[in-house]
């Protein structure tokens, strides 16, 4: 019987020629491999092109801060985050810049955190550490953390990271390439990425989304967000926008604030910070729920003045928050659409086209294995990875897409990112009556 | 009153009751007078409480012993407080002065029955066996008594009249050498702290700048805006007197609804520091220094009550006891055995003996060891020793008293060693106080000389 379909499968595809191809796979053509082949290779071709051009500029930027040598100020919001910070010091002490103030700011903790955040502020290992008595949400110990503050630059950091010995001078030096740079963000990759497969696929996803996703993005001057765990700021632009406003998904929100005052928005790859990512898929729902509700919420609703014509409009702007809610929530309704016309018109023929759907994400996924490739610092690590990318196609095509599509029918019609427990109610409960 | 008044204006008056002589002081001075050795008691009766107290000094600490054991009162007419009248052997009423001639009685017969012999002892023990004495002949109990005349705020009668009231410490440091040598016995009544630069007990606990230490702070509630997440301190949500948000420009109404005040923030005004865990300093009344919480010095007051083996300090003196209590370190003389052995090295070397004699005396300085409680200097002093016999040769002698003083004597090194030896001693040594106690400053000295020809055999 196998022996019989498989030249029935191969006759299949040959005797429909490109034109059925395409009519069967014109999503995967339009937007998959556009946007994650062509326009990724295209750019790693112009990375390559303009790679003295960019040596330079990092050279002149790296002796810019070191001769300034200006205090940069880390700041790290956080609940229950005391069990990582004697490691963060640690990592922070390898770092090449040393010029740096630590504020760390405990949102209400309920364990151990505040004896030894005040025990590493006696050590000196910690500048400042500032306890709040009463839990007030991720963006309020960020903005007490910033009323603090009194470097030259802000590098907002998550507690549970480290980061790679040049990762603070790497996330601060673009500053230095154009006054117009109002953020850095540096490159987010996944530190447990041999604990299970759960963040193995996650190590891929972020080596596709963030590390060059985000290239991609920021070489077209449309990089969007610049993470949470580890982004660089100009503490004068904060002060401007009033710092961060309430999550979940305040990073991305901040990112837009910044872009609508007129800055750029600049990724720096080479500035690596390692997290842990969720090792279940029962965690990894729940975060990425939360995640993708932001999505509704800051890009659809909050920010939607971006997509209309009025003196602040900017295209940039426009693309960075429409390639955005594009490639997620209107492809995502898109593939619906796709999904009921090959069911729909194909349905004698699933037996042909699933296998070769899959076979053509596989193909996809290990192609852009290879954009990864030319642009990582890791390759030796990342290699291992490869044996998960068949699994992508599960991963990003079905999983991640059930949970997107759940997220945005919760926020769009219940918006439900203000029930979130991350954020407490007082202060969601407020910004949901003023629609924020 | 009259004739009081008018022996007060004489300057001199004795009294003669029931056989006893009473003798009248006015002045501390009277101390001196020729018939104080005869008397029976002594009447303090001045004018001020500090003169009351400097002649309860000058009597107690007489090197007649006694003199110093007499019973003491304080005349009803002499204005102090009433636990300064409790440092003396009671108040003297010329009306009715039946009890304390009866007390008086007692306290002569006890102290006809014991050993006032003059005998060659160091300070110390010569004062823990008059303390004894003291506490046999009143048959009493030293009582710790609430004061500010003495610095660690607690004073004892008999003791702390014969420290300076600045060495309240050593008085209570004292005490506890005896109870642990077992002559008191001792109950814990109150904890003290004491200065670690003057062992005051007198603070003034402060807040201070953890960075600069000035103790001009200012305190801000932070106030967090629900609605914009804004936090910041609250003199800059103050416009007029309302509250108003710098970030989002609403107004804050209500507590707990609008807003809340997740911490505060002290600011120093120094140096301009922002911090929300001010250190508490205790700044010493008597010496202005400040102390860490952390460095002061605890120290427990107890009762303290004479036991068998007192009783029997008190009645015999020392006989039968070692001179010193060296046995922790059985390389370490006590002075006696020292010097016989000096006495043949220095013999030995005026029948030929070729290789110099070299005598050290290594000192540590009092407000060092002074710091420590008793047990600790018993510790230090240990600790030096072992030290010293690392170094010295195992033919070397070394003598030590007390923990402020050793005398080395260095039998078979030429010159250029024993200077050696006695350098790598003394940076040993000053290291091991400046890690361990954090002391910058010059603690040790050590003067090496050589005896070779000394003739003096003492």
């Amino acid at each position: 019987m196998p022996d019989q379909l498989i030249p029935e499968y191969i006759q299949y595809w040959l005797a429909g020629g490109w034109g059925k191809f395409f009519r069967v796979f014109w999503y995967f053509a339009i937007f998959e491999f556009t946007r994650y082949i062509i326009i990724d290779y295209i750019i790693a071709f112009i990375h390559w092109v303009k790679r003295e051009d960019y040596d330079d500029r990092y050279k002149a930027g790296r002796q810019a801060l070191f001769s300034e040598n200006p205090l940069i100020s880390i700041i790290i919001p956080g609940k229950n985050e005391g069990r990582h910070l004697y490691k963060l010091t640690k990592s922070l002490e390898e770092q090449t810049y040393q010029n740096f103030e630590l504020i760390i700011v405990d949102d209400g903790s309920d364990d151990d955190t505040p004896i030894i955040g005040q025990n590493l502020e006696k050590l000196g290992l910690i500048d400042k550490f500032i306890r709040n008595e009463v839990r007030g949400g991720k963006a309020s110990a960020a903005n007490l953390a910033l009323q603090y503050a009194t470097g030259k630059f802000i590098v907002h950091l998550d507690a549970d990271c480290s980061f790679d010995r040049d990762a603070i001078a790497r996330v601060v030096i673009p500053f230095y390439y154009d006054e117009k740079i109002g953020a850095v963000g540096g490159n987010v990759k996944v530190r447990n990425y041999q604990e299970s497969l759960c963040s193995s696929l996650q190590a891929i996803e972020y080596l596709k989304t963030v590390s060059v996703g985000r290239i991609v993005t920021s070489t077209l001057g449309i990089y969007k967000i610049v993470s949470g765990a580890f982004g660089a700021f100009r503490p004068e632009i904060l002060d401007k926008i009033g710092g961060w406003d309430i999550g979940p998904g305040l990073d991305g929100d901040i990112t837009v604030k910044i872009r609508k005052c007129g800055y750029k928005i600049h990724f720096e790859p080479k500035a690596v910070c390692l997290t842990n990512a969720p090792d279940s898929f029962k965690v990894l729902t729940k975060q990425r729920l939360r995640w993708d509700k932001s999505i509704i919420r800051f890009r659809v609703r909050k920010h939607r003045d971006v997509y209309f014509p009025n003196a602040n409009f900017n295209w940039k702007n426009f693309f960075s928050l429409f390639e955005n809610v594009f490639y997620n929530v209107i492809l995502d309704i898109t593939w619906l659409i796709y999904m009921a016309d090959i069911l729909l018109n194909y349905t004698s023929s699933l037996v042909y086209i699933i296998p070769m759907n899959i076979t053509l994400y596989v193909v996809m996924g290990y192609v852009q294995m290879g954009s990864i490739m030319i642009f990582t610092e890791r390759r030796s690590e990342e290699k291992k990875l490869f044996k998960y990318v068949h699994l992508m196609s599960i991963y990003t095509g079905l999983y991640l897409r059930i949970v997107r599509t759940i997220a945005y029918y919760q926020e769009f019609f219940f918006k439900r990112s203000y029930e979130d427990a991350w954020n407490p109610v007082k202060s969601s409960s407020k910004a949901k009556l003023h629609g924020l | 009153m009259l004739e009081l008044a008018k022996s007060k204006k004489e300057g001199r008056r004795s009294l003669r009751l029931d056989g006893l002589h009473i003798l009248y002081f006015y002045h501390h001075s009277d101390v001196k007078r020729e018939d104080t050795n005869h008397a029976d008691a002594i009447v303090v009766q001045t004018d001020s409480e500090f003169e009351a107290l400097e002649t309860l000094r000058e009597v107690r600490s007489d090197s007649s012993r006694t003199i110093s054991l007499k019973p003491v009162f304080v005349s009803s007419y002499t204005n102090c407080g009433e636990n300064i009248r409790l440092l003396f052997d009671g108040t003297w009423t010329e009306e009715h002065p039946e009890n304390q001639l009866q007390f008086i009685r007692k306290i002569t017969g006890s102290l006809k029955n014991l050993n006032t012999e003059v005998h060659e002892l160091d300070f110390r023990r010569a004062l823990s066996q008059r303390i004894c004495q003291y506490l046999y002949s009143r048959v009493t109990t030293l009582q710790p008594i609430r004061t500010r005349y003495v610095n660690t705020g607690y004073a004892y009668s008999f003791i702390s009249s014969i420290f300076k009231s600045s060495e309240g410490l050593k008085a209570i440091d004292l005490l506890d050498e005896m109870h642990q040598d077992g002559y008191l016995d001792g109950q814990r009544n109150e904890i003290i702290q004491s200065c670690n630069h003057c062992s005051g007990g007198y603070f003034n606990y402060r807040e201070c700048c953890p960075s600069c230490g000035s103790p001009d702070l200012q305190s801000s509630d932070l106030i967090h805006h629900f609605v914009c997440a804004h936090v910041g301190p609250e003199d800059t949500f103050k416009k007029d007197d309302r509250l108003e948000c710098p970030k989002c420009d609403k107004e804050l109404r209500h507590i707990g609804i609008d807003y809340d005040k997740p911490s505060s923030m002290y600011t120093c005004r120094s140096c301009r520091h922002q911090f929300q865990n001010a250190t508490v300093k205790a700044l010493c009344v008597d010496c202005g220094k400040d102390n860490e919480l952390s460095m002061l010095h605890t120290r427990s007051i107890k009762t303290y009550s004479i036991t068998a083996k007192g009783e029997y300090l008190a009645k015999f003196g020392y006989k039968g006891e070692p001179a010193q209590k060296t046995e922790e370190n059985s390389s370490i003389l006590n002075p006696e055995i020292y010097k016989l052995f000096r006495k043949q090295e220095l013999l030995k070397r005026q029948t030929g003996s070729s290789s110099p004699l070299f005598e050290a005396e290594l000192t540590i300085l009092a407000n060092v060891v002074d710091r420590f409680h008793v047990e600790r200097r018993k510790m230090l002093q240990q600790e030096i020793c072992s030290i010293l016999t690392h170094y010295l040769e195992p033919t070397d002698l070394i003598c030590s008293e007390n923990p402020y003083s050793y005398t080395i004597l260095i039998c078979n090194s030429d010159t250029k060693r024993a200077h050696l030896t006695s350098d790598v001693i003394n940076n040993n040594i000053s290291r091991l106080l400046a890690d361990g106690l954090d002391i910058k400053d010059q603690t040790v000295k050590l003067k090496l000389t050589d005896i070779s020809d000394s003739n003096d055999n003492a």
